[in-house]
């Protein structure tokens, strides 16, 4: 794998790691400033969870929530504002993915 | 439909490049950069070992909800101070880029500079480019292994080291290191060392200049905070063009060339493999490689240094340079104010919080003779580092009383719930009225902090 790390990427490629890590940088943001004003604890004691028996679990589930929710908000938007190829190579020739 | 026609028919856009071996090049930048490179990584790798006080210096103890940063304890009621210090961090990369280009992305990225750490162990053990180019041309031999699995296993020590030492930012990193050592650590602790290993190894030895290209937000961007005055990495075509090559003691002018000897020295050493000729382009992270390259071969032809150089776009063209300008006027202004405001407003930081919350199911009670009476729950927050003594009072209504105790002590760094009752006479609790609460610390240490709440009593 290693072997041929730096070919460039195709256009599905690009899309999966701009999308995993542009909603990584805003899930770390977003786990910031919620967790600034809510104790995972008092989530928990709200939601009656019991298997979430310490702060760090419930701030790694709340990042992987953010995270998860930017990734499925990104890529459907990407897949809604794709734009259909009009004729052959029109504009964007490899862009119908 | 045929790829190939495709881009022949629309050029480069989609066009898969080869593997980028980039030459290993020396020269000032190139000292420049392993010096950010070993002072960063050494920060990064040396910060969780500092102590202050007997404890760890920079802890960002998550489980407890407290950071510490040397004499500093924030409390998540402090994030204000987080978040104006990453305003400021930002707004400071705003400044540098309009004054000298992607300095940050050329010498102090983590990307960069853990990308040149990787770099360094794969040629320490590949050798230089051309030496790699043929190892991963050559087929498996017994060598090859030991190389390809040597170099894997000093990149993956160093990603999960990476990861330790990351974790060990949140986790006291010698209770960390006690339970690496006994084979306990917790899951998370385990998994999140994993997951920054991971990172660390994917972002720096597998995907490189892709990140730049491809993911980085702020690559994408920078280009709207350049202008003519911004200290970008360019080629002099002037001087360079038209390029080609010439026998050492030919006379370039009567060749009818320019100072450029097309030896492709610059494009072989760049990381994100542009040639720097074609003009300012995105993917360039100015790191100055292509600099350095070019002065040597410059040095080496006896031909003034500074073919490819730092130059703005104004000097290019013989226009001088202005440093003070509407943009980075403003980029200072809004600096200079928001680092003020941060300095200022930690300096007067309270070190006690006190919060009033009313009892929300009954509105007041008649107590008889006693009058009407409010109950509310105070939380009060102590942080620092010593206990002290508080004595609480109440104004705000004619004849209004606390109904319960009025000292107490409040523990170091810890939350006091404290329940009370507050009665005021009949012919003054009227309807809803403002009252004030006053924490005063009865130890002589100086704090008052007053806070505002509701009185209730029957409207008629």
């Amino acid at each position: 794998m290693t072997d041929e790390p730096h070919r460039d990427w195709s256009r599905d490629t690009q899309k999966i790691a701009v999308l995993s890590w542009i909603s990584f940088l805003t899930a770390a943001a977003f786990t910031m400033l919620f967790f600034a004003f809510v104790d995972p604890f008092v989530l928990v004691d709200a939601l009656d969870i019991e298997s979430i028996e310490s702060r760090n679990a419930g701030y790694a589930i709340g990042f992987f929530f953010f995270w998860v929710n930017g990734w499925i908000a990104g890529w459907l938007t990407l897949r809604l504002v794709r734009r259909k190829r009009r004729g052959p190579g029109a504009e964007h020739p490899r862009a119908s993915g | 439909m045929n790829e190939k026609t495709a881009d022949e028919a629309y050029g480069y856009l989609y066009r898969s490049e080869d593997k980028i071996y980039p030459r290993e090049v020396k020269g000032r930048f190139a000292t420049l950069r392993r010096l950010a490179m070993f002072l960063l990584l050494g920060i990064f790798y040396g910060g969780p070992w500092l102590t202050w006080e007997g404890r760890q210096a920079i802890l960002f103890d998550l489980p407890a909800r407290k950071f510490y940063i040397f004499g500093l304890t924030l409390w998540p009621q402090d994030f204000i101070y987080l978040a104006l210090l990453l305003i400021v961090a930002a707004i400071s990369l705003f400044f540098f880029t309009a004054l000298a280009g992607r300095l940050w992305c050329g010498f102090a990225c983590p990307q960069t500079v853990w990308t040149e750490a990787f770099t360094w162990i794969e040629r320490a053990i590949e050798g230089d480019r051309g030496k790699r180019i043929k190892l991963d041309k050559a087929p498996w031999t017994a060598s090859k292994l030991a190389k390809k699995t040597a170099k894997q296993f000093f990149w993956i020590s160093l990603s999960l080291f990476t990861g330790y030492t990351f974790v060990g930012y949140f986790t006291a990193i010698h209770t960390l290191t006690a339970e690496i050592l006994s084979l306990s650590v917790g899951p998370w602790e385990g998994f999140w060392i994993l997951f920054y290993g991971f990172a660390t190894y994917g972002n720096a030895g597998f995907m490189r200049e892709q990140v730049c290209k491809y993911m980085c937000p702020y690559a994408r961007f920078q280009s709207s905070m350049f202008d003519s005055d911004t200290l970008i990495i360019t080629y002099d075509t002037e001087r360079g063009e038209p390029r080609g090559g010439r026998r050492r003691e030919a006379d370039p002018r009567k060749l009818g060339l320019g100072d450029c000897i097309d030896c492709t020295m610059c494009v072989q050493v760049c990381p994100t493999g542009i040639d720097i000729r074609k003009g300012l382009q995105y993917e360039c992270i100015a790191c100055a490689a292509c600099i350095d390259a070019c002065d040597q071969v410059m040095d080496k032809v006896q031909y003034p240094r500074g073919l490819i150089r730092y130059a703005t776009e104004n000097a290019l063209q013989k226009k001088g340079y202005h440093l003070l300008r509407p943009r980075t006027l403003v980029y200072s202004a809004i600096l200079a104010t928001l680092a003020a405001v941060l300095i200022s407003s930690l300096a007067i930081r309270e070190p006690v919080i006190l919060d009033v919350i009313r009892d929300r199911n009954t509105l007041y009670r008649d107590v008889g003779r006693r009058g009407i009476e409010n109950g509310y729950t105070l939380r009060i927050v102590n942080k620092e580092n010593e206990a002290h003594d508080y004595t609480l009072s109440v104004a705000g209504i004619e004849g209004i009383a606390l109904e319960s105790k009025s000292e107490f002590s409040v523990d170091a760094e810890s939350v006091f719930t404290l329940p009370i009752s507050v009665t005021a006479p009949h012919e003054y609790a009227i309807g809803g009225q403002k009252i004030e609460f006053r924490l005063e610390s009865a130890d002589g240490s100086g704090i008052a902090i007053v806070e505002e709440s509701r009185f209730r009593g029957p409207t008629t």
